[in-house]
């Protein structure tokens, strides 16, 4: 938790939309993408899942209800 | 009481749309959090969650569970429902959840669910903080309204 994380992953992120996601911890870069996050387990076996942050990448077409400005 | 806790909003990427024809991303109420295994906190497993002040709960995917060592029982099952009516079953179970380096006692559920996003709802998120989500500073505020744990 000491590394400053990247807020703006629109770039990164472009790649994997729908996409569960390992990301480093400093949010810089995406070590493994899958459809669902058991096969993204399954991609990181061997790994230390603790070394790496999740995400659920949205879907860039909808707008989930919470998402807030422009 | 702990100063309030500030956090950016997450920008991601999001396609133009009629409304927005010039969008290419989109900010949304994003943590990163960690979720620790109360019993042994060595188990834990670093998540981004969406602050959702129209769940009830805070709702996981199950592997999590898995990863930080939860035992998820039958008997604390229960039946939920999304935005759009569809109803699914999560375990519920309690947890240290981890935010902006400080731990608090929550809780809860795990889903098998093919759930949209990880969400951050009223009970055991909103129940610990007075959350200010400032659109125009682009800035997420929260105060603790429980004690954190001593580590």
């Amino acid at each position: 938790m000491s590394k400053e994380r990247k807020a703006d992953l629109s770039t990164l992120l472009r790649p994997y939309e729908n996409k569960w996601i390992a990301l480093t911890l400093d949010n810089s870069k995406v070590v493994a993408a899958a459809k669902t996050l058991s096969d993204l387990l399954r991609k990181l076996k061997g790994k230390d899942a603790r070394e790496f942050e999740f995400m659920k990448v949205p879907d860039f077409k909808a707008c989930y209800a919470p998402a807030a400005k422009i | 009481m702990l100063p309030p806790l500030k956090f950016d909003f997450l920008r991601v990427p999001a396609d133009p749309s009629p409304r927005y024809p010039k969008r290419r991303s989109v900010l949304i109420p994003a943590l990163s959090i960690r979720l620790f295994n109360k019993d042994d906190q060595n188990l834990f497993q670093p998540i981004k969650a969406l602050i959702d002040s129209g769940a009830g709960f805070s709702i996981f995917p199950v592997e999590v569970a898995r990863l930080i060592g939860l035992t998820l029982e039958d008997d604390r099952i229960e039946e939920l429902q999304g935005i759009n009516g569809v109803k699914f079953k999560g375990y519920l179970q309690d947890f240290i959840l981890e935010v902006g380096g400080w731990k608090f006692n929550s809780f809860g559920f795990f889903t098998q669910a093919n759930i949209v996003v990880p969400v951050l709802g009223r009970e055991g998120f909103f129940s610990l903080f007075e959350v200010r989500l400032n659109l125009s500073k682009e800035s997420i505020e929260l105060k603790a309204v429980v004690d954190h744990l001593k580590s």
